[in-house]
């Protein structure tokens, strides 16, 4: 049976063979196929944990840690206290906060909600520069462009949208479908490049657009489930993305050719949020299952876990800090769980928000950390000390001091 | 029909993701750790507390005129 499932692959048809004798071949075919899978996922594992050269047992006292990388980390010493404030509140949306993305220069933010708007901010003055309404509620992403002049949305209407955003004209008039899925569109980013847009979509896809001709340039199929977040590799010569969703797999995709090249299993509920480490070497994810994990890509597996007893909320959304040593991590029990991602301990926690924590970002340059929530605001965080690093800021924050502004 | 592509595509995707090479996973955790500690300095979120050694600190008093 082996060799006629050969026959088939090899001349790429089965239309050809009829009747009876195909459904038995189409059953027995199956039954190969899925065998084969079993073997080689096993086979998978194997070779996954030959090259497991560390005990990565390390017991804490109160919670189960078992996390290779901290155990790798030893040496190194703990996080201070880490001084984060919040030193914004966005206010302006009149529904939950879905997503939100820094422009290149590190001032201002676009965000997305519920109530179908979507609001460009200067996150310095706090100003709306633009609010732009959808046809649809629910805008589950936005992105903005590398420019700095356009910005994309989506969501429950299933389609990309451009809008250049200009001082002269309305945002609006200027609109531009660039693509539709068959189910929502969950997440979206410009990879490098104002001419393209990658998405993620509950058809469990994600495909890559040509803005100008508006045409699909590549999709991406391999999903089981929604396709949730997506995060582009930030090594220079990787033309790589990662994908993860709700069939709580992560995948690493070639984005030239739409092949999956990697992929991580372990979360135990719906994978919501996936980041790059800053290296571009590993991935963290962030669940429904109230855990982030590290996979580290050239090692092929999972390296740490971040979890407590006590925490027992999901996580909708991680970053890291600029060197990679913070994992930010926002949850459905309203807080931010800052991770040290390399000891895998809890450094601190950030309070604020009103209702779940659903989208957050580190600045571009790293100096801030802003914060989307179902409480219809975002907050802008910045550590205290940075002020001296930056002139504009302190003048700025000088004048407009305090959280109410 | 589409099962069997889907399961074909799966048996390949398997076959290439077992063949890959990988690294020791001590090597793949310090190298992590590495990138870390180079970057760490440069990392306002993380050095933030400790920069009562920074110059620049003083200039903080003086921002606002």
């Amino acid at each position: 049976m082996a060799s006629v499932a050969e026959e088939e692959e090899s001349s790429g048809q089965t239309s050809d063979v009829c009747g009876q004798q195909r459904s038995e071949i189409t059953e027995d075919t199956i039954e190969e196929l899925r065998k084969e899978i079993e073997r080689l996922k096993t086979r998978l594992e194997e070779e996954r944990r030959k090259l497991n050269d560390i005990n990565s047992k390390i017991q804490n006292s109160k919670d189960h840690i078992c996390s290779t990388v901290a155990s790798a980390a030893q040496r190194l010493d703990n996080l201070g206290n880490l001084n984060i404030k919040q030193r914004r509140i966005l206010k302006g949306h009149q529904g939950k906060v879905l997503c939100s993305d820094w422009s290149l220069d590190k001032r201002h933010i676009v965000s997305s909600s519920q109530d179908g708007k979507m609001i460009i901010w200067d996150a310095f003055t706090t100003n709306k520069e633009h609010a732009i309404s959808m046809p649809t509620t629910w805008v589950m992403a936005c992105a903005y462009a590398p420019s700095g002049n356009m910005v994309a949305c989506g969501g429950l209407d299933n389609k990309i949208t451009v809008y250049p955003l200009s001082l002269e004209d309305d945002a609006q008039t200027k609109k531009k479908h660039v693509g539709t899925h068959t189910s929502y569109m969950s997440c979206c980013l410009f990879p490098g490049t104002d001419q393209q847009i990658l998405t993620g979509s509950g058809d469990s896809t994600c495909a890559l657009w040509d803005v100008e001709c508006a045409t699909l340039i590549q999709s991406f199929h391999g999903h089981g489930g929604d396709v949730m977040s997506i995060d582009l590799s930030p090594s220079e010569t990787g033309n790589t993305f990662v994908s993860a969703g709700c069939d709580r797999q992560a995948l690493i995709w070639d984005l030239r050719n739409g092949q999956c090249v990697q992929s991580f299993e372990g979360h135990e509920s719906d994978i919501n949020s996936v980041k790059y480490y800053p290296s571009g070497d590993a991935i963290a994810t962030g669940s429904d299952d109230a855990t982030c994990r590290l996979y580290d890509l050239r090692a092929d597996r999972e390296v740490a876990v971040y979890s407590k007893q006590s925490i027992i909320f999901g996580v909708n959304s991680v970053d890291f800090s600029v060197s990679g040593r913070i994992l930010f991590a926002g949850y459905n029990d309203y807080t931010v769980n800052v991770w040290d991602t390399l000891k895998c301990n809890r450094v601190c926690i950030l309070y604020g928000h009103e209702n779940r924590v659903t989208c957050l970002k580190v600045s571009p340059d790293g100096t801030a950390l802003s914060t989307g929530s179902w409480d219809f605001t975002l907050r802008v965080n910045i550590d205290y000390s940075s002020l001296a690093d930056s002139c504009l800021l302190s003048s700025i924050l000088a004048s407009r001091y305090g959280p109410d502004i | 029909m589409s099962s069997i592509q889907e399961l074909r595509r799966q048996v390949s995707q398997l076959e290439q993701q077992a063949a890959m090479d990988r690294i020791n996973v001590s090597k793949a955790c310090e190298d992590l750790i590495e990138y870390c500690v180079t970057h760490q300095k440069h990392d306002i979120l993380v050095t933030g507390i400790s920069m009562s050694d920074n110059p620049f600190r003083e200039s903080k008093t003086c921002s606002i005129f």
